[in-house]
């Protein structure tokens, strides 16, 4: 059920993505001449023959059945820009991009749980204040300018982390040598979107929580404080986070590609900014739909996370929050 | 419960250890090995036909043309090993040097000439650099190193056309010049063979052991495409790229970094208000006169290029064709010319004529921040001298589409090869926006007409010179834009690193790397 919705989703998705780029003003052709002439605006008679060449003065529907059809075959054209296939430009990119938001995804979750729960469950008032003070200034912080501050306090001042890029040049592609250039845009993905409001979300699932009888009942009954925590406060505590986090993968692939431009990271992102400013819509409408699926899986996997976290939703019955 | 605070601090901890594990880059700056040098523009394609004028470093190390240009931007040859041009000019005699190879070994021969110059010329729309053959009749191939280019009619500029890199006819015979694969990884004759090319990320090049004056000298030249300009300098800084592109306001900072210098270059990318001339505002040449006294270009130099960059009078200032320039800031010119005009100044202190001011938009790409500051003080400069500007950046996109219904725009032109290539297009009667040119503001002069094609179809030189002459005269007294400033590039790079040489260089400061197979570590 949930997966023909997703298809659904997917589908309007591809038809949206397509006419909205095709609504967009000025002409791809036009952008391809300007870029092979060094930026000098382009002859009108060069683009309408470049057009034709290209297929771009048949009407939208009639492009839209073409490229549909090629995508369902998995072919997903050439790249106007480079003139490479749009799958070989993604399969180049989109293994980084996903290592990049996978690897942030467990800093930003993994790092909002720890200062969520420490915030909450913290004795002293001194430290949930320094904890609430970082997690207030990183939720009102941008995510370039957290990118920024990494760079400048690790690759600019301390200079203990390359500034970008996914190896050195003449360098081996080593596991060693990717890790310590995917550190700074990972820690900058994590922290420099929404790290604030899921800390705080974790936090506030759980404080919620504290003072509700079954827990109460459970410490009455002697339970070990760590069981307490982990099995009453912790796992339905995080509800709320889950829910939330679900729906951010879509910021979080956004951001992901603000970073990759500032840190140099080989991902799709790139080719995406890249695109979109020189209007290579095959490859753009490509990406867009890629994310967009993206996004869907994501938000079905945060909703089976919230089933599994909360047994209320998993059966069915009505809550009651 | 300290537990997840010790949690946090673990991780913390961890990437500190990671961190600190990974090491420091050192500060001294490198005097051997590979040179690394970060530029903000990644080409589309490294294919010479497919680049107009700008050629960016990979495309210029790869590949070598018959001719080439020398310090002084004069014609030299390159893999020609010398010409004859007939007594009409209309026929050119290249014989090429003996024994060139292409990068895959193959032999390089007056087919591979053919086939460049005719491919190209056939190309259409394929090609910016179409037109510059467009006069070629046919070529003939005699023997394997003596090509023949018959003309149509004399076209002086074809030495200089002559310069793009020639195309290696076994690999892209039967194939369209667009062809991807052969962008992405070109045969070239030049200095340099690629060795990778990694998008987004980087490109290899190593020496070509066959190039025809001897095997460079640096042992690897790698071009890492690094687009946000701060950090380019904190790679700079850190040691992490031996050189860079700088911008004018990093020029300060990048000179008080240790072990680096930097080339600073003039170019012959001028930045310049067009106008067009569907607007009737712009009718008489007084007022167009009167506009170019009315710009401090000065005062553009020292604020909006942090004093690099030189002032603009003309299209052909850096050039050996420069004559002199004729335009000064002078309020009181600029008072005494409205005044011949028929303007006087009305309450708002703006020129007026029956009720009208000089009124127009000024627009230019909103997303160039650096065309825009030229636009807010050059709006604000006319203001000052009773012209009615409308400042108005517009989208890149919506710019593309209008050409034709913008009143006044701060462009970007200019090279510093053959004149002609400079000056044809953007003032020539023939190239109006309407005819498919890039005369963008529909400019039309008898006089300058005349002499561009004076200047194009003879190869005498001092007929050339007296044309260009005559052709900056006529542009001066009826001038189609109001010329602001040339831009300098400036490009650091290490001590060590010797023989990068002045040369005035092209649109955007491309050409930085002409002479790179001389470089060397000292």
């Amino acid at each position: 059920m949930r997966a023909a919705t997703a298809c659904g989703v997917v589908a309007v998705l591809s038809v949206l993505c397509f006419a909205v780029l095709d609504a967009a003003p000025g002409s791809a052709a036009a952008s391809i001449l300007e870029a092979r002439s060094g930026g000098r605006p382009a002859p009108p008679a060069a683009v309408a023959a470049l057009e034709r060449e290209m297929g771009l003065d048949d009407p939208m529907p009639v492009r839209y059945v073409r490229w549909a059809a090629g995508v369902a075959t998995g072919d997903f054209g050439v790249s106007y820009r480079s003139g490479r296939p749009v799958a070989d430009v993604l399969a180049e990119t989109a293994p980084w991009t996903l290592l990049l938001t996978a690897v942030a995804t467990l800093f930003s979750v993994v790092g909002a749980i720890a200062a969520g729960l420490a915030a909450a469950l913290t004795r002293s008032r001194r430290v949930r204040r320094g904890i609430e003070g970082v997690l207030f200034t990183l939720g009102g912080m941008p995510g370039f300018v957290t990118a920024l501050l990494l760079l400048w306090i690790f690759a600019g001042w301390l200079r203990v982390l390359p500034s970008g890029g996914l190896h050195r040049p003449g360098e081996a592609l080593t596991v060693g040598i990717v890790a310590t250039h995917l550190l700074l845009p990972a820690l900058a993905l994590a922290f420099g979107h929404h790290f604030g409001v899921y800390a705080r979300l974790v936090q506030t699932g759980v404080e919620r929580l504290r003072a509700v009888p079954h827990v109460d009942s459970a410490r009455a009954r002697g339970l070990h404080r760590r069981t307490v925590v982990l099995r009453h406060l912790l796992r339905p505590g995080l509800v709320p986070f889950a829910a939330r986090f679900g729906a951010g993968v879509g910021t979080l692939v956004a951001g992901a590609y603000a970073t990759e431009v500032i840190f140099a990271w080989p991902g799709v992102g790139r080719e995406a900014i890249a695109a979109a400013r020189d209007q290579d819509h095959a490859l753009l409408a490509a990406i867009v739909l890629l994310t967009g699926l993206v996004v869907v899986l994501a938000t079905l996997l945060g909703d089976l996370a919230v089933a599994w976290l909360d047994p209320r939703v998993r059966l069915g019955t009505p809550t009651h929050d | 419960m300290h537990r997840p605070v010790l949690v946090v601090g673990a991780m913390a901890g961890a990437v500190a250890l990671l961190a600190s594990a990974c090491g420091g880059t050192g500060d001294a700056r490198k005097a051997g090995g590979s040179f690394t040098y970060a530029v903000n523009d990644e080409p589309d394609t490294l294919n010479p036909a497919l680049q107009d004028e700008h050629t960016d470093p990979v495309t210029e190390l790869v590949h070598r043309g018959l001719t080439r240009h020398d310090a002084d931007n004069k014609v030299v040859p390159g893999l020609a090993a010398s010409w004859q041009v007939s007594a009409d000019h209309r026929t050119y005699t290249f014989t090429l040097r003996n024994g060139l190879t292409w990068h895959d070994g193959k032999p390089i021969t007056s087919g591979d000439v053919k086939y460049t110059v005719t491919a190209v010329r056939d190309a259409a729309s394929d090609s910016p650099r179409g037109r510059n053959f467009a006069e070629v009749a046919a070529v003939e191939t005699p023997n394997p190193l003596t090509a023949t280019i018959k003309l149509k009619r004399p076209f002086a500029p074809l030495l200089d056309a002559l310069s793009m890199g020639l195309l290696p006819r076994h690999v892209l015979d039967g194939k369209k010049l667009t062809d991807a694969a052969y962008g992405q990884n070109p045969v070239g004759a030049g200095p340099f063979r690629l060795a990778s090319f990694k998008p987004g990320q980087f490109a290899e090049l190593v020496p070509f052991s066959g190039y025809y004056e001897g095997r460079p000298k640096l042992p690897k030249i790698v071009i890492k495409y690094v687009p946000d300009d701060s950090a380019r300098l904190l790679q700079l800084r850190n040691g992490e790229v031996d050189g860079a592109v700088v911008q004018p306001q990093q020029v300060a900072r990048v000179k008080g970094f240790d072990g680096l210098r930097v080339e600073s270059y003039p170019t012959a990318d001028y930045r310049a208000l067009m106008l067009n001339f569907a607007n009737p505002v712009f009718a008489d040449k007084k007022v167009r006169i009167a506009m170019n006294h009315a710009v401090d270009r000065k005062a553009f130099v020292d604020s909006v290029l942090a004093g690099q960059g030189t002032p603009a009078t003309g299209p052909l200032d850096l050039g050996p064709y420069k004559t002199d320039a004729p335009f000064t800031f002078d309020p009181a010119r600029v008072a005494a010319l409205m005044g011949e005009a028929g303007y006087t100044k009305n309450a708002q202190n703006l020129w007026a004529k029956d009720g009208k001011t000089v009124r127009f938009e000024l627009s230019t790409f909103a997303e160039d921040s650096a065309r825009v500051a030229i636009l807010n003080v050059a709006a604000t400069q006319l203001k000052q001298q009773g012209f009615d500007v409308v400042p108005n950046p517009r989208p890149r996109d919506w710019v593309r589409a209008n050409w034709g219904k913008l009143e006044a725009f701060v462009v970007g032109w200019g090279t510093p090869y053959d004149p002609d290539t400079s000056v044809f297009g953007p003032f020539h009667s023939s190239e109006a926006l309407a005819e498919g040119g890039s005369n963008y503001g529909t400019y039309r002069n008898a006089e300058v007409d005349a002499a561009l094609e004076r200047g194009r179809n003879t190869a005498d030189p001092a007929e050339r010179k007296a044309a260009y002459a005559d052709f900056q005269r006529a542009l001066a007294a009826d001038p189609p834009f109001v010329w602001i400033a040339y831009l300098q590039a400036d490009n650091a790079v290490p001590a060590a690193l010797t023989g990068p040489t002045k040369r005035t260089l092209g649109h955007h400061g491309y050409g930085f790397f002409w002479n790179a197979e001389t470089w060397a570590w000292s």
